[in-house]
């Protein structure tokens, strides 16, 4: 009977309910894991194995079980920062399950020479303004996949390769200039056009968050 | 204000400058309060896109909450499977994530049968190779058999041959039943193509985790049905081309030329390295002298003539040096 009444509850969950709201924030999750786990100086030709093979997306699994598992009456904020910060802690958790117990150098000699360097040790887990609000943190993502959904639909194979090598990869301006045969200069300025063109069309597109504080949005 | 006065394209690629390493984060004082709100936009989402993975895909909320206590949680969308016994494929994945694979457990067994059944998984592999014999095994299995070679083929009710963990246990049921079974084949019965993958028994095993936190084995790309049994048979059972040694040896080698060919690389190689002092003169000088180890080699194939190799190569050198 009780199992029968926490079901009911569960399926009168608010994110249960609106289906759009928890995808949304099931991809936010994504991102956040992603993040902690990745580092922001993330490698694309490499992923960062956890312990015992764990993958993002069971640490994903943990934080969205976690997540439809909060009693509502509890809430006192919205799901969106609630998700933001049940994903961070399930990744930095799982961080640190990984380094756990492990040898920054291996010791001359030793047969089973190994070097592993710890993740964390790796990171670039620097904070900035969203990292400490947990809303901002939410909308600033969310205004990127937003960014990455319309640099999908709307650019070019050479301008998509300069937008996502500089704004998501990391990729210097150098690198990509022999990719897409320009100077880096070039491609600098490139990058800045597709950057203001993609901000101008985000704000008209309703999926696009603007409602955090006002350093957080664009006129 | 045109974009090329906008002070702010200085700012986001003074910025870049800074991410890049080679310089200070810029300063925004000189903007105006309205400048300043659309750089901080730029910079702080640059800052925040670093950390996102652009081609990162993930598991749908259902297959995230398959087999956990939240499984009911959302209402099922009703669809087709093959094998109902097969759950869909939950978060964590060797492969790529898919799309979630609703449940379908309430419809009924008719119903539940797709286009895709194991007859149809027989008849494309029986025209993938003369040489192999498909069966249809009573326990809803395909067998492709070749020599020695046994296969055998099972449908999972998802649009991707993921290994799950549940699949793993029923591909291990597979080859626990059946010793003689090398390879057992994963078959999606909801993608287009059929797609595949391709297993062996110790890829379903216990995993033994490397130092690096790595599984110590690579599953085979999944591929289309017709094609994942062509790449195995090509793998267990090659053919090779005929081969007539009788015509093939009736053909008299060229020592010669092919000795001059051989003086030619190697020459060429040897006098493009950063040797110094004799050695270096030597090889340069030795370009274009190849012939003289190719006469060398045809009058030791020759016979009749007592020749010492040794003595005849250092006089060579020595003459080049």
């Amino acid at each position: 009977m009780m199992k029968e009444l926490a079901l009911a509850g569960r399926f009168a969950h608010p994110l249960v309910v609106d289906r759009a709201r928890l995808d949304k924030i099931t991809d936010n999750m994504a991102a956040q894991i992603n993040r902690v786990i990745h580092g922001r100086g993330r490698d694309p030709r490499s992923e960062r194995a956890l312990h015992g093979g764990e993958s993002a997306d069971d640490v994903l699994q943990d934080a969205l079980i976690a997540l439809l598992e909060y009693d509502p009456s509890k809430l006192r904020t919205t799901w969106e920062a609630l998700s933001v910060g049940i994903a961070r802690k399930k990744a930095f958790a799982a961080l640190r399950r990984a380094t756990r117990g492990r040898r920054t150098r291996s010791d001359p000699g030793d047969p089973d020479e190994v070097t592993i360097v710890a993740l964390d040790a790796s990171l670039d887990l620097r904070a900035d303004a969203s990292d400490h609000d947990p809303e901002i943190a939410f909308e600033r993502t969310q205004q990127q996949l937003v960014l990455l959904r319309l640099a999908r639909e709307r650019l070019t194979g050479r301008e998509r390769t300069v937008f996502v090598g500089i704004h998501f990869e990391g990729a210097t301006r150098a690198a990509l200039a022999e990719q897409v045969g320009l100077t880096p200069q070039g491609v600098g300025q490139m990058y800045v056009k597709i950057v203001k063109s993609l901000y101008a069309a985000a704000r008209a597109d309703p999926s696009f968050p603007t409602t955090g504080p006002a350093e957080g949005r664009t006129p | 204000m045109t974009d090329h006065a906008d002070p702010v394209d200085a700012v986001i690629l003074a910025f870049l400058d800074h991410l890049e390493g080679g310089a200070a984060r810029p300063t925004l004082d000189h903007l105006t309060d309205a400048d300043q709100r659309r750089a901080r936009a730029y910079l702080d989402g640059l800052v925040t896109a670093r950390g996102i993975n652009p081609h990162a895909s993930r598991p749908s909320v259902e297959a995230l909450l398959v087999d956990t206590p939240l499984a009911g949680l959302l209402p099922a969308t009703p669809a087709n499977s093959a094998l109902p016994a097969t759950p869909a494929e939950p978060a964590n994945s060797a492969l790529p994530a898919t799309p979630a694979e609703p449940a379908n457990s309430a419809l009924p067994a008719t119903q539940r049968l797709g286009p895709v059944d194991p007859n149809t998984v027989r008849q494309v592999l029986a025209a993938v190779d003369d040489r192999i014999r498909v069966d249809l095994d009573p326990d809803g299995t395909v067998i492709l058999s070749y020599l020695d070679l046994r296969a055998r083929f099972v449908l999972v009710p998802t649009s991707a041959p993921v290994v799950t963990e549940k699949v793993r246990a029923q591909v291990r049921t597979v080859f626990d039943a059946d010793p003689d079974t090398g390879r057992v084949g994963v078959v999606a019965a909801r993608s287009d193509d059929l797609a595949t993958q391709m297993l062996a028994a110790d890829e379903v095993g216990q995993t033994i985790t490397t130092p690096r936190g790595e599984p110590h084995t690579r599953l085979e790309p999944p591929l289309p049905l017709a094609l994942a049994a062509r790449r195995m048979l090509e793998q267990a059972a090659p053919e090779w081309p005929r081969f007539d040694f009788d015509r093939a040896g009736a053909t008299a080698l060229d020592v010669a030329a092919i000795a001059a060919e051989v003086a030619a690389r190697v020459i060429r190689h040897e006098s493009s390295r950063s040797y110094r002092g004799d050695k270096r003169r030597a090889y340069r000088s030795l370009v274009g002298q190849e012939h003289i180890f190719a006469d060398l080699v045809a009058r030791i194939s020759a016979g009749g003539t007592d020749v010492d190799l040794d003595a005849e190569t250092t006089r060579i050198t020595r003459a080049a040096a």
